[in-house]
């Protein structure tokens, strides 16, 4: 008994000291950085290494006190992890009191600032001595940004996950509600999709395509490739020699070569081409690999240095100007994606049945197929458009994205879609597709370990890495991506298109159906989504 | 019968028998015993176990887990038109009893008001005048709500979930039936982890306010996903120090953009101007010839006809004001573009409403127009096209900056030349070799979804508003760096959609420019397309000094010249 009490109560004493000499090396610092200068250095810390002087944490001083500290320099606010490293949640909560105190400081001197300007030009315009102006006092404002900043939410989140891989400077996280449509019969399973929106409708509107696909049989999909891409821009001494480089790199020898470099720094590159494009002496290398369940940009890169290491061997002059020269294309609209290809190129299908397409639709298949070609084939055509043929494909995508932690700035390329409906069976069914050549995803990296996030991965059944099948489930995120595009894409141009059937049969004096009235209502006033049920 | 199909049991036969019967009882208002109406009571029938009656009433119901299968594999007996009809039938028929229900409620409430209305005027003798209004409110808001849902309010959340699965409540009309968003929420969740038989605990859904959600952002709500939030700079943009609010999880992009804000800011800051603002939404009409095109092509062209159009318009809102007219020819249809200014809203509904009335007006005018659909692609909404990189849509905006080449040494660790060079052969020549349209920037779109996320925009309209091409020059003799965006389709708005949820209203804030301006619409929205804008052209800078610095380095230790400046400050190169 007695031995053990001794040793807690030992082992407290020691923490306490040493707790006690970090604060007073710390505030030591502080205070003697002030009064002697650069290169005085408390008695305590001279036993440690001077590199790991800044890292020593500060969890023992008040929050007061560090913001002091950040006052002075000593600490940079974007650091604060850094020197907080058990309690992450206070080092927000401490940049957050910074950034109300920073905004309410500027606010004030705005205010004070108009004030002073109003005061001159009234001065001014009375032909008033200037000297004479009283001084202005700055102005009082209720705004109170410390307060206000409660609405951006804190607590119960675990930042550990977030820092060094998802974001900086934290100040807190933004709550985006997540719906479920579905379940999708998709490839004979069912599958309920996650989507995070703010925008009104959209879960209904696709839950309402879902219902439709899932009725008629159910949804089918088909991968067509995979694979990421990556184009460094390198600069060589003339069109000629880069020419030449076009032509070693498309010896198969070569590509080998290029390849086995490529291969060796990851388990799961492949390198499956190169499409190299000259422009002048400039010449672009587009490489394409397949990545397993990740979405791959990062492994990429990696390969992508090895194999120009290999390169710049053969060719000792190319010059490397940049890892990414925008023929990958990532993030940007471009031909190459949509006639090339990135990530997973996946084709969905489904027949729909012409009493479903009349009873949950409400609309006709003669009118669908129309209004399809009439809309996405010659409208988007028109528009000068490359990939947009569809409906609002980047809806689902995006809404998809954000709920099972992908890049949403990568929408841009994955919502690369054409949508096209024909009749068949003597004009009694629909048949619709959705082509989508660049479906950037991954069940691994990124967004996709946060908690939540990977729960709405859990909720298909997809989360991680697949132990038998490498890429299966990426693969399937980028199958269930598609065919809830479908599921949006008929239910919305099915709305579009009871809206036109409406005013054509009130023109045409035929019968009205009070239904239908009622949903080509709720179109005009909702951003052309319609309550679906 | 004539309409039994081959499988029908006897139960059922009776179940149809009794419906047909009971139903022009109740029409007629015949008084009814219990036993009347409940004949199979203590049979304990029920509707959803009858292999007949699920395809037709299960057109109304979420049909979920096994049973979803096993209707696929009977399909509806499409063939077989009596049924059918006679599913309208009853159909037709459940509605109208459903409508005679709730005309019944409405005279017991109006009954009831009465009563109220009668004891209220007793109280109006007893009490003041300001309690009776307290408790006329009261008693008219709680009444009804008791009624309805006393029922279900009294059950526990399992009994929900069981009524849920056997489909008395449909899980969609949780919340109206509930008349609490959270419960319902908890409800649905229950039943989807059942479903899937796996928590789905790590998706949160408590401390959220799903009542400002209901009906507006989501349906169908089981949680939310949190993304962290950073922040980049202060940047200081047209002299005033603003903050950079983004959401987002990708590393490093935050910290990169915070050193391109650094850098513009230390120079003297970032100049932005707003270009052109106005929403556009293009529907498209068919006519029956080329003919008629023609002539309403002309019609259009004719200055007092747009002044008309223009007044019908500016007549379904206090802030669209109608800017510009394309229209489109091909064939026989033609696409009309609007063009419109929105105040401080994204305007996509009220374009759409304005759209409306305008359709209308021309049906009037045109006897053969065939008004197709109100969208039809040439608007352009979420589709890359190069109509907005033209035309524009939402807000047109230029940025510009000068970057003093000290801090292009010391800041951004690279020089002047190697930027202005990379910037020639990555995204001018690079994505015009891509065939991109818009696309001539390094990482613009980054930026523009963490700011749409954590500003509550649309995030799917990343796709045109990351329309952007990024210029550099050398300036003063090449010692300074002359950087310019071009924006010309930024959609924002900073009233409506997500942007009326807490935490996104926060962080608008934080940029200041929270809701609208009374006096100046549009101005809120005209400075947060400014600031993405100008947090585009930070990440630019920022990105493209980490790309030329590694290229320096590489030439540097190629040629053996002065060691190269460590690139310790982060580095975005993953995603670009």
């Amino acid at each position: 008994m007695f031995k053990q009490i001794t040793t807690i109560i030992g082992k407290r004493s020691i923490y306490s000291l040493s707790t006690l000499s970090k604060s007073a090396q710390s505030t030591g610092r502080y205070f003697g950085t002030a009064a002697t200068g650069d290169n005085y250095k408390p008695p305590s810390c001279v036993k440690e290494e001077p590199s790991k002087k800044k890292e020593t944490n500060v969890e023992s001083i008040s929050d007061e006190d560090i913001i002091a500290l950040v006052d002075k320099g000593e600490i940079q606010s974007h650091n604060l992890e850094t020197r907080l490293p058990n309690d992450y949640r206070r080092a927000v909560h401490i940049r957050r009191k910074l950034l109300a105190r920073d905004l309410q400081r500027e606010h004030q001197r705005a205010l004070h600032a108009a004030a002073v300007v109003a005061a001159a030009e009234k001065a001014a315009t009375s032909g008033e001595d200037p000297s004479s102006i009283p001084t202005v006092s700055p102005p009082v404002t209720n705004l109170d940004f410390e307060k206000s900043l409660i609405n951006l939410p804190l607590d119960h989140y675990d930042y550990t996950k977030v820092l060094g891989a998802c974001c900086e400077n934290i100040i807190g996280y933004i709550p985006i509600p997540v719906g479920v449509a579905g379940p999708l019969l998709l490839d004979g399973k069912l599958v309920s999709i996650p989507m995070a929106t703010t925008e009104g409708c959209l879960v209904a509107s696709t839950h309402r395509g879902c219902k439709a696909i899932s009725k008629s049989g159910g949804a089918k999909t088909v991968i067509l490739q995979n694979g990421m891409t990556r184009a460094p821009v390198c600069r060589l001494p003339s069109a000629t020699r880069a020419a030449e480089l076009k032509q070693w790199i498309e010896t198969q020898d070569n590509f080998y070569q290029i390849a086995s470099a490529f291969n060796s720094t990851s388990r799961f590159a492949r390198l499956k081409s190169i499409k190299v494009v000259i422009a002048g002496r400039l010449i672009y290398l587009r490489f394409k690999s397949s990545t397993g369940d990740a979405m791959g940009m990062n492994m990429v890169s990696k390969g992508v240095e090895k194999a120009l290491e290999v390169i710049s061997e053969y060719f000792p002059e190319t010059e490397v100007l940049s890892l990414s020269g925008n023929l990958c294309t990532d993030k940007k609209p471009s031909a190459t994606n949509w006639l090339e290809g990135r990530g997973k190129s996946v084709v969905a299908e489904a027949v729909i049945s012409g009493d479903i397409v009349r009873d949950v639709l409400k609309t006709s298949v003669e009118a669908l197929c129309s209004l399809n070609v009439d809309k996405n084939l010659i409208g988007s055509a028109m528009a000068g458009s490359i990939g947009g043929f569809n409906a609002h494909a980047s809806n689902i995508v995006t809404a998809l994205y954000i709920a099972t932690g992908q890049d949403p700035a990568q929408n841009v390329e994955s919502s690369n879609c054409i949508t096209l409906m024909e009749p068949i069976n003597n004009g009694k069914d629909l048949y619709l597709s959705v082509t989508m050549p660049s479906i950037e995803v991954g069940t691994v990296g990124g967004g996709t370990h946060l908690p939540a996030q990977s729960a709405c991965l859990d909720l298909l059944k997809i989360r991680g890495a697949n132990v038998e099948k490498p890429g299966a489930n990426s693969e399937q995120l980028a199958r269930v991506v598609a065919a809830a595009v479908m599921a949006g894409e008929l239910s919305l141009m099915s709305a579009l298109a009871a809206g036109h059937l409406v005013r054509s049969h009130m023109a045409h004096n035929r019968k009205v159906q009070p239904k239908q009235e009622a949903q080509a209502d709720t179109i005009s006033m909702t951003h052309n989504l319609p309550h679906s049920d | 019968m004539l309409f039994a199909p081959p499988n029908l049991e006897i139960k059922e036969l009776f179940w149809i028998f009794y419906i047909i019967i009971l139903i022009p009882k109740l029409f007629a208002k015949v008084q009814m015993s219990v036993r009347e109406l409940f004949p199979f009571f203590k049979w304990g029938f029920n509707i959803r176990r009858s292999n007949f009656l699920v395809p037709i009433l299960s057109n109304n119901v979420i049909v979920t887990g096994e049973e979803a299968v096993s209707s696929f594999e009977k399909p509806l007996p499409l063939e077989d038109i009596p049924l059918a009809q006679q599913a309208k039938v009853l159909q037709q028929e459940q509605i109208q009893k459903q409508q005679q229900i709730q005309k019944q409620q409405q005279q017991q409430s109006q009954q009831q008001q009465q009563q109220q209305q009668q004891q209220q005027q007793q109280q109006q003798q007893q009490h003041q005048n300001t309690e009776q209004v307290k408790v006329r409110d009261t008693t008219q808001d709680s009444q009804p709500q008791q009624q309805k849902s006393k029922s279900i309010l009294d059950l526990t959340n399992e009994e929900i979930l069981i009524k849920v699965e056997k489909g008395e409540i449909p899980s969609y009309r949780l919340e109206a039936e509930l008349g609490d968003c959270t419960r319902a929420v908890e409800v649905r969740r229950m039943l989807l982890e059942k479903n899937l038989q796996k928590p789905i605990q790590p998706l949160p859904y408590e401390n959220y306010d799903f009542g400002k959600v209901q009906g507006a952002c989501c349906e169908n709500v089981i949680g939310y996903v949190p993304i962290p939030v950073g922040t980049a700079g202060p940047l200081l943009l047209n002299g005033t120090n603003v903050t950079i609010p983004m959401a987002t999880t990708e590393g490093c992009l935050v910290a990169s953009t915070h050193r391109g804000c650094k850098a513009i800011s230390e120079s003297g800051g970032a100049r932005c101007q707003i270009i052109s603002r106005g929403m556009t939404r293009a529907p498209v009409v068919r006519f029956s010839s080329i003919v008629k095109v023609s002539e309403f092509v002309e019609w259009m062209n004719q200055a007092a006809n747009y002044e008309s159009v223009k007044q019908i318009f500016d007549s379904t809102s206090r802030f669209a004001r109608l800017s510009a007219i394309k229209t489109t020819v091909a064939g026989r249809s033609v696409y009309i573009r609007f063009k419109c200014d929105t105040g401080d809203a994204m305007g996509m509904n009220m374009v759409s409403k304005g759209v409306e009335a305008v359709l209308n007006f021309f049906k009037g005018l045109f006897d053969d127009l065939e008004i197709l659909s109100i969208s039809g692609n040439m608007c352009t909404d979420k589709k890359p096209s190069s109509i907005n990189w033209t035309e524009g849509r939402g807000r047109s905006v230029v940025c510009e900056a000068i970057i003093n080449g000290d801090i292009v040494e010391k800041v951004l660790k690279t020089s002047v030349q190697a930027l202005v060079d990379l910037n020639i052969a990555k995204n001018l020549i690079g994505s015009a070799m891509a065939g991109s349209i818009g696309g001539f920037n390094a990482h613009a779109a980054n930026i523009v979804t963490a700011i749409f996320l954590a500003t509550g925009q649309d995030c799917a309209q990343n796709v045109e508003s990351s329309n952007c091409i990024t210029q550099m020059e050398a300036f003063n003799d090449g010692k300074d760096l002359y950087i310019t965006v071009t924006m010309p389709s930024i959609e924002v708005g900073t009233v409506g959609g997500g942007t009326g949820l807490a935490a996104q209203s926060q962080c608008l804030d934080i940029i200041g420019v929270r809701g609208s301006t009374p006096g100046r619409p549009g101005h809120n929205a005209d400075q947060l397309a400014k600031t993405i804008c100008a947090a585009v052209m930070a990440g630019e800078l920022s990105l493209m000094s980490a790309l030329s610095a590694g290229h320096l380095m590489q030439s540097h230790l190629k040629y053996n010249r002065a060691k190269p400046a460590t690139t310790t400050t982060s580095v975005v190169v993953s995603n670009a």
